[in-house]
């Protein structure tokens, strides 16, 4: 239940992916490992889990150390992308799989499978083939037979990215009720970053097989700790300034900053900027797209800083409009400027 | 639609290519003269039948010994074949490709040179003469083949299953039973029947490795074809056909049975 | 760690199989009694390797001569079947592994084969000077209980049973049987492209050319030639001139010949060929009896004689049961043997008939082996020896090179 990694490396033939990595999660606790693809979520998952066997490092589950315990004695269990339901056996006869791998009689446990079918609410499907299931039943069922290996861990390796969009609210929402149900502590791999904020008690943020902050979701989101974490979120600006006697000042606006003297990038996301409240921050409109359930303005500040703000598809703006807007400024993130030439990173063109 | 018919006329020409001889070499085994030009023999008689069934050789003993024999090599080329392909696909190691290239040199030697150079090392071995020795000889003739196939099937089936299973608590060995085993089934059966085919028609290696005193279907039915003596040849190569195909018919009875079973509620 | 320690397991696998192994124990053979020898064999397995393409001698051993061997010395008789080239390749395989104890007793072999195997040390011996059964039933000043075809066999290998050179035809389709080579020729005029003989180096075919030779060129001078290409080839010009004068009415007119004698047997049984030869003088009755010759094939030899030789029993080097096949082949030389070997198989047996019984004489004339062919006493009497085995290569050779598409 409570997980506890320290200074973990593990790679492949081609070279080392985590180095040096440490996490701890609490019993219950339900963890999103966020990151772009490459940067060593699946690694770490699979290292867990012992798909990977790990070079350096301890990793303790409940005071035992499982490092180098085989797959099947760990007590983690993995539901992975493609779901790997075993096709020659039927629905009921996959959920009763781990009962039958502790020896658990027969006529129980394929009575324990029916009640976790229900769980997941896929009774009557209990004699189907997998093949005959669509993708979000088939989901289902291997959630319920991961749940009949009652895992110590229950590690997710981005299981709804193969489903619609419409499926996958209804399987977060059957997994958090889940967890809660079963006080289980559990590791979501993803890159969904609306999934990772929505459903876990804290997100790891994973970039180039490091952790960079471990933190709740409002916490990464609104104090991330490197411009990657901030970037990642997308949407970031940055407002170039300086920090003078513990004020920031840039391109009109100001705000306290306990911080050192220097020159500062201020990171702000669309959601700060007030374009109903007037205030000193002069923008204008600079194109206008309708996406459906909301409409995305695009603004360009006076110091060439571009924002793109969604607003409600009613909304009046257009191109050219000039607007007198106001930056909340509660809780300002700073980031040192660095000599480098790095353009902020885009993050949204990766799913 | 022509396309279709000239598909149809096609298979008819082949089939009747396959059918023709074959009734041919039954009728061969009752025949006693016919000459030329002849559609049916002049004379029948049923005296190869009665040598088949009641002569020296003990048909009975000598069916079940060679389809014994067919068998275990068609058991352990299958299995050197399931071994080799996990270690080729799941595996990196050094000197892989030398696995693999090694695989395939039975191939490349003609079986009768390699029948007289394994002579040799087999009487260092004192597996000459033995039944051990000729599984042997005819395992290195299938291995070859079994592989080929069970490295296609193993590649296609991966280990995906087998980490699941691992992950939900099942031993290395039990999840690679509960998990990839099944996939690969239809790939083992196959190679089943490869190896079993070729060990039933292996002659020359039979004769160098048995001495003669491991006796097998084969080894009876070619010096009878060398003698002259038509009808006895036709009659022992009805029954070797006869049992390879029938062998063949409850693998693939043994296949369909269990895709039945799989696609079955 | 465990993929060194299975590779180091692998190599070390291999190391057994270099170098030789210890030889075995050996009773004294050379100097026990015939009494020993037979306590020695009681009980044990005699294995006879030989040709299995005849199915009756398979039978007849395993059932008349185990019968009899088992009843009478309780040693128990395995038969298998196998090429001569194969048995003797098996035996210098086993020779070159230093393979003291091999599997094989008893070998069935002659001429040629006999003599290199004799050469190579793959055969045991001398032995027949042990067997009672020499004395009393073969005739030991007979030239080919002496040599193999023209080779000393100095008891190495002893008489199993005769073979000699005969021709068929049916007579209903030919009336008229030639009695010599003009007579052939003649024959072959009067039904051109239906006659023809194996190409040589095949037994049969090569026995053919001899016989001719011999009826062309006489018999005796090559008793003692010298094995030299141009020698043989000036003695047997006169032969060759027939024999390519022949080459027009023969089957294909002589530009190509049928690859063995069973491709003979085939053609002549399906009314291709209206002649056929073979060494196995009876075979025209066990044809019949098949059902595989028309009731009229009738056979013939020469007026001046057709070859005869004698086929062997010999003694593997590395037999593991040398005392056993000594009383088995004891046992085949029998009168009582050979006579069913005569009943049974239709071969000419290899007793001299001056040393038989009045009973087992009698016995034997009793036989009726059935129909189209000639008898014991007339095969006899028009036989001719075989020539020196070194020189059978060297006339394939000059037929290859002098007669084919001349």
């Amino acid at each position: 239940m409570k997980l506890k990694i320290e200074n973990l490396t593990a790679g492949y033939d081609t070279g080392v992916v985590l180095e040096n990595l440490s996490l701890s999660l609490a019993a219950g606790e339900f963890l999103s490992l966020l990151g772009p693809s490459g940067c060593g979520k699946s690694t770490l998952m699979k290292t867990i889990a012992g798909i990977l066997p790990a070079q350096s490092g301890r990793i303790t589950l409940d005071g035992v150390d499982i490092t180098h315990l085989p797959i099947h004695k760990r007590g983690t269990v993995v539901v992975f992308q493609d779901m790997r339901l075993f096709p020659h056996l039927s629905v009921a006869e996959n959920v009763a799989f781990p009962l039958k791998m502790q020896g658990v009689p027969k006529t129980e446990r394929l009575r324990q499978a029916q009640a976790l079918l229900e769980k997941v609410q896929m009774s009557g499907y209990g004699s189907r083939k997998p093949a005959a299931l669509s993708g979000g039943q088939q989901q289902r069922i291997a959630l319920a037979r991961a749940l009949a290996a009652q895992p110590k861990l229950l590690l997710l390796d981005e299981p709804f990215s193969a489903l619609d969009e419409n499926l996958r609210e209804d399987m977060r929402n059957l997994v958090l009720s889940l967890q809660q149900e079963f006080d289980m502590t559990v590791i979501l791999v993803t890159h969904d970053r609306e999934e990772a904020l929505s459903m876990s008690h804290r997100v790891a943020m994973m970039f180039g097989g490091r952790i960079v902050q471990t933190d709740t979701p409002r916490q990464v989101y609104g104090a991330p700790a490197t411009r990657q974490v901030a970037d990642y979120f997308g949407g970031c600006v940055y407002l170039s300034g300086q920090v003078r006697q513990g004020i920031f000042s840039a391109s009109g606006i100001s705000c306290a900053a306990q911080v050192p003297d220097g020159d500062y990038d201020l990171m702000l996301r669309p959601e700060a900027l007030d374009t109903d409240c007037p205030g000193n921050y002069r923008l204008t409109v600079e194109s206008v797209s309708f996406r459906g359930t909301d409409t995305l303005v695009t603004f360009r500040a006076q110091d060439g800083t571009l924002w793109k703000k969604p607003y409600p598809a009613c909304i009046t703006l257009q191109p050219g409009d000039a607007v007198q807007a106001g930056v909340y400024l509660a809780d300002p993130v700073l980031f040192a400027q660095t000599n480098s030439t790095e353009s902020p990173l885009d993050y949204s063109a990766t799913l | 639609m022509r396309k279709f018919r000239f598909w149809k006329l096609f298979l008819a020409v082949t089939a009747f290519c396959i059918l023709l001889p074959a009734a041919q070499l039954l009728l061969w085994s009752i025949a006693e003269r016919w000459p030329w030009p002849g559609l049916l023999p002049e004379s029948c008689s049923l005296r190869t039948v009665k040598e088949l069934l009641f002569g020296s050789a003990k048909l009975p003993q000598l069916l079940l010994s060679s389809i014994t024999l067919g068998l275990t090599v068609a058991a352990l080329g299958t299995l050197a074949g399931i071994l080799t392909a996990r270690a080729t696909e799941l595996y990196d190691f050094p000197g892989k490709g030398l696995v693999t290239f090694g695989a395939f040199l039975p191939l490349l030697v003609p079986g009768t040179v390699f029948a007289m150079g394994i002579q040799i090392t087999l009487i260092r071995l004192g597996l000459s003469d033995t039944l051990a020795g000729v599984v042997i000889v005819h395992l290195i003739a299938a291995v070859p083949y079994c592989i080929t196939i069970m490295t296609d099937v193993t590649r296609a089936v991966g280990n995906k299953l087998e980490q699941q299973a691992m992950v939900l608590g099942a031993s290395p060995l039990r999840a690679f039973f509960q998990g990839s085993f099944p996939q690969l089934l239809p790939g083992i059966l196959s190679s089943m029947s490869m190896g079993f085919v070729l060990s039933y028609s292996q002659y020359f290696t039979t004769l160098m490795a048995g001495g003669g005193r491991v006796k097998t279907l084969a080894l009876v039915l070619i010096p009878y074809i060398q003698s002259g003596d038509r009808a006895l040849a036709s009659v022992y190569s009805v029954t070797f056909a006869g049992s390879a195909l029938l062998v063949f018919f409850l693998f693939e009875g043994l296949i369909h049975f269990i895709e039945k079973r799989g696609d079955g509620a | 760690m465990k993929r060194m320690i299975a590779f180091v397991l692998a190599c070390l696998m291999v190391l057994p199989l270099f170098g030789c192994g210890s030889k075995a124990e050996e009773i004294d053979l050379t100097n026990a009694s015939w009494e020993e020898i037979l306590d020695t064999a009681r009980g044990t397995t005699v294995i006879f390797y030989g040709w299995g393409g005849d199915e009756n001698r398979n039978n007849w051993l395993n059932t008349t001569v185990a019968q009899y061997v088992k009843e009478n010395y309780d040693i128990t008789l395995e038969v298998v079947g196998m090429n001569i080239d194969d048995i003797l390749a098996k035996l210098s395989g086993e020779k070159q592994a230093c393979a003291s104890s091999g599997s094989i007793d008893m070998i069935w072999i002659n001429g040629e084969n006999f003599y290199s195997a004799k050469e190579n040390g793959l055969l045991w011996g001398p032995f027949t000077d042990k067997l009672p059964n020499m004395a009393a039933y073969i005739d030991l000043e007979d030239p080919e209980t002496l040599n193999d075809f023209c080779m000393p066999i100095e008891g190495f290998e002893a008489p199993y049973a005769k073979a000699q050179m005969v021709m068929y035809a049916d007579t209903a389709v030919t009336p008229d049987l030639p009695g010599s080579s003009e007579e052939l020729m003649a024959f072959c005029q009067a039904n051109p492209g239906k006659v023809t003989y194996p190409a040589l180096p095949d037994f049969t075919g090569s026995a053919f050319v001899r016989n001719i030779i011999y009826e062309i060129c006489g018999w005796e001078q090559f008793q003692t030639m010298a094995a030299d290409y141009d020698t043989v080839k000036a003695a047997i010009e006169p032969a060759l001139e027939y024999l390519r004068q022949l080459n027009p009415y023969l089957w294909n007119e002589g530009k190509t010949f049928p690859d063995s004698s069973t491709t003979l047997d085939a053609m002549f049984s399906d009314g291709e060929l209206v002649m056929n030869m073979s060494y196995s003088p009876f075979t025209v009755a066990s044809g019949i009896a098949d059902g595989i010759y028309t009731e009229t094939t009738q056979t013939f030899v020469f007026d001046n004689g057709t070859i005869g030789n004698t086929n062997y029993m010999a003694i593997a080097y590395n037999s593991p049961n040398k005392a056993g096949a000594m009383v088995v082949i004891n046992a085949i030389i029998s009168g009582q043997i050979q006579l069913t070997q005569y009943a049974q198989l239709r071969e000419l047996p290899v007793v001299a008939t001056g040393k038989l019984s009045a009973e087992e004489l009698a016995a034997f004339e009793s036989v009726d082996l059935g129909k189209g062919i000639l008898s014991q006493a007339e095969l006899l009497s028009h036989r001719l020896p075989e020539m020196p085995a070194s020189l059978v290569p060297i006339i394939e050779q000059i037929w290859l090179n002098e007669v084919v598409g001349k």
